[in-house]
């Protein structure tokens, strides 16, 4: 799941998988604006087949946050 | 159905419903690295809202179809702001789309939210401002851009607050918003070059549970789904395709279990499926959709497998066949592979591969064609989705839409039909002067006014092969043109003792500094090969000579298509002319006329011109 969400970070924030870790976040990432958030949240759930609610979408603005969100919801 | 399966199933064509963020982005990322596309398009979004997660749906879409989308956003809520700013909308950069995307909810909230607190008097003034809004945006757009513009209409309410009762008077909830929609629809057509943008019809195509989002709404602004974003941008796109001039003229079809259930030649005329019964009823339905598009002047053609005398028996003989024969201006019917028939029905009906549709209900025909000649865009026979309608195939991706339609669509199909019995008549007489003598032509030759301008634009939007410079022009920029002192621009039409063809010709002259400088000539492919050009050229000298000029200048800029006229100024007495280094276009030739000097008449066989 990590590995998929890493691909989906970099297309949409356009940077290379190598630059996405654990530490990622809307702070750190220059292209993660709200804009980008919005096509990343849009991406997530079809990747993943799963739906998100609003106050999800407001706290997923971290690597870590994303993912405790999806393995729950996976799971 | 798996995506993959529908996309099989619909060789080369999209479904909207299908495309998803995570796929198009990257794809998006390596085309536009690699796009050398000849055609661009410039769209401006002026919005109320969030219009941003729209972009990289109809980027990709752009790019698939070989066009390089440049899109540029406005400011968030602030139209008129953009509409007088120099920087968004200036003379000097023009855009060729300008889309007006407004949501109800942020032009008056309460009308949305509050409806039944509001008088009656209260909501018809409200709705009246938000009309006087609209009216107001598009008068500032047409006079301050030559662009086409696309208005969005709204939405109506998912659930009105009057539930049930929403019908019982004609201003209530759902009937205001009709209401304001079919006001737009007037105010948008009271001038050319503005379309409506119908995002109630697409809200009731999808559905207005899949199309809202109320998570994006509130968080961000945005009213809408991945699912309707994505549709959207489809339906832009076909738009897109018209004004780029990438629309499709001709259908070919196969038969067998195309336009009948089962195989002609095996099941024979009494067990084929056509007709008002299930399952004959489906293919039947088929039909008459194809009928309307041979009223709206779409070729048809025929390619089969198949013994000839079979399949013309079902079209002569069948009861329950809603199509016959003389819909269709050329049928292959042999046993010769489709790829060499579509080629041939192309050559005999003189249009590019590019402008036709092939469907087939056999997969391995599909990937022939869509492998050897992949111009052609390609449908599998059947339905798209299970429970769809077989018709809906033809439509769903706008192949055949046009902007406009005419008188002349409308009677395209008899045209076509003449010229084919015009060709007969020519090969009964040998001596071709003879034969064009023998057609009595008549031909009119006037400048463009309003009620041409839209036959005008799509002559230009539509014309390859004899087209000199390959020049697209809106309905918008025709009326610039015809409305500008320094530039005219002239329709031909023609007609002959087979019928009348219509406006066919076209030609634009802009006078600078004395010389007059053709930016457009151009002749429809029906009436290729009847010296008309000679006449429309002529006038256009004479017209030039009029207005003062002391040379005449003609450009050739080569495409893929019209080769057949790059020597057509030389054929005209005009003289290779320097070539000005400033010319940004590689290839571009051209070539010039001195007034000074006689310009010999048009030939001799036509019955009439008469020049207004």
């Amino acid at each position: 799941m990590q590995d998929k969400l890493i691909q989906i970070m970099a297309v949409v924030f356009e940077m290379p998988v190598t630059e996405i870790s654990d530490n990622s976040s809307m702070d750190t990432v220059e292209n993660w604006d709200s804009l980008k958030h919005i096509q990343l949240m849009f991406a997530l759930e079809s990747e993943f087949g799963i739906l998100l609610q609003a106050d999800e979408m407001v706290e997923m603005t971290n690597f870590k946050a994303i993912v405790k969100t999806i393995s729950e919801k996976i799971k | 159905m798996e995506p993959e399966m529908r996309e099989k199933q619909a060789a080369n064509m999209l479904f909207p419903g299908d495309l998803k963020l995570q796929k198009i982005l990257p794809l998006i990322h390596s085309m536009k690295k690699e796009s050398r596309n000849e055609l661009s398009i410039r769209i401006l979004f002026l919005r109320n809202y969030t219009t941003e997660p729209i972009i990289p749906f109809l980027e990709y879409l752009c790019y698939k179809n070989g066009i390089t989308p440049l899109i540029t956003t406005g400011t968030y809520n602030g139209i008129f702001q953009d509409i007088f700013a120099e920087e968004i909308l200036n003379r000097n950069i023009d855009y060729d789309l300008i889309i007006v995307s407004q949501i109800l909810d942020h032009l008056n909230d309460e009308l949305c939210t509050q409806y039944i607190s509001l008088t009656e008097i209260e909501r018809k003034k409200k709705v009246d401002s938000i009309l006087l809004n609209c009216n107001n945006i598009i008068k500032e757009l047409v006079q301050r851009s030559k662009g086409t513009i696309l208005f969005h209409n709204f939405s109506s309410p998912t659930f009105p607050f009057f539930g049930i009762c929403d019908n019982s008077l004609p201003c209530l909830q759902c009937n205001t918003i009709r209401k304001l929609n079919s006001d737009l629809i007037q105010i948008v057509n009271s001038h050319s070059g503005v379309y409506i943008f119908d995002i109630e019809k697409l809200q009731s195509t999808i559905g207005s549970l899949s199309m809202f989002d109320s998570r994006m709404y509130y968080l961000y602004k945005n009213p809408y789904s991945q699912t309707a974003l994505a549709w959207i941008a489809s339906e832009y796109l076909k738009f897109i395709l018209t004004l780029k001039g990438k629309t499709k003229k001709c259908l070919i079809l196969d038969c067998d279990n195309t336009l009948w259930g089962g195989i002609i030649g095996e099941d024979g005329l009494a067990n084929i499926e056509i007709g008002e019964e299930y399952p004959g009823i489906k293919y039947l339905d088929f039909q008459k959709s194809i009928l309307n598009l041979y009223n709206k002047g779409i070729m048809l053609a025929i390619a089969s497998k198949n013994n000839e005398e079979d399949v013309i028996e079902v079209f002569e003989r069948h009861p329950g066949m809603a199509l016959k024969k003389e819909h269709f201006l050329v049928m292959k019917i042999n046993w010769n592979d489709k790829v060499t028939n579509i080629k041939e029905i192309a050559s005999e009906l003189n249009i590019g591969l590019e402008s036709i549709v092939f469907i087939d209900d056999n997969i391995h025909e599909i990937s022939q064609v869509t492998y050897q000649i992949p111009e052609v865009v390609t449908l599998l026979a059947g339905d798209i989705l299970e429970g769809t309608f077989f018709r809906d195939l033809l439509f769903i991706s706008g192949l055949f839409d046009t902007l406009t339609y005419s008188h002349e669509d409308r009677e395209r199909n008899k045209m076509y039909a003449s010229d084919i019995m015009r060709d007969k008549s020519r090969t009964s007489i040998t001596n071709l002067d003879e034969y064009l003598n023998s057609l009595e032509m008549e031909i009119n030759i006037k400048n463009v006014d309003e009620l041409i301008i839209p036959r005008a634009s799509q002559l230009t939007q539509k014309t390859n092969q004899f087209n000199l410079t390959t020049k697209r022009y809106s309905e918008s920029e025709i009326r610039y043109f015809m409305n500008s002192s320094d530039i005219i621009i002239r329709t031909m039409s023609v007609s002959d003792k087979f019928g009348s063809q219509g406006i066919v010709g076209l030609y634009i002259l802009k006078i600078i500094e004395k010389i007059g400088i053709i930016d457009t000539f151009l002749l429809s492919c029906r009436v290729i090969g009847r010296a008309i050009e000679d006449v429309l050229l002529w006038d256009c000298i004479e017209t030039a000579r009029l207005n003062g000029c002391t040379k005449v200048r003609g450009t050739y800029i080569p495409t893929k298509k019209n080769s057949q006229v790059s020597d057509f100024y030389l054929r005209h007495s005009f003289h290779d002319s320097e070539r000005n280094d400033n010319a940004n276009i590689e290839n571009e030739r051209r070539f010039e006329f001195d007034l000074k000097n006689i310009y010999p008449n048009y030939p001799g066989f036509f019955k009439k011109v008469v020049r207004c």
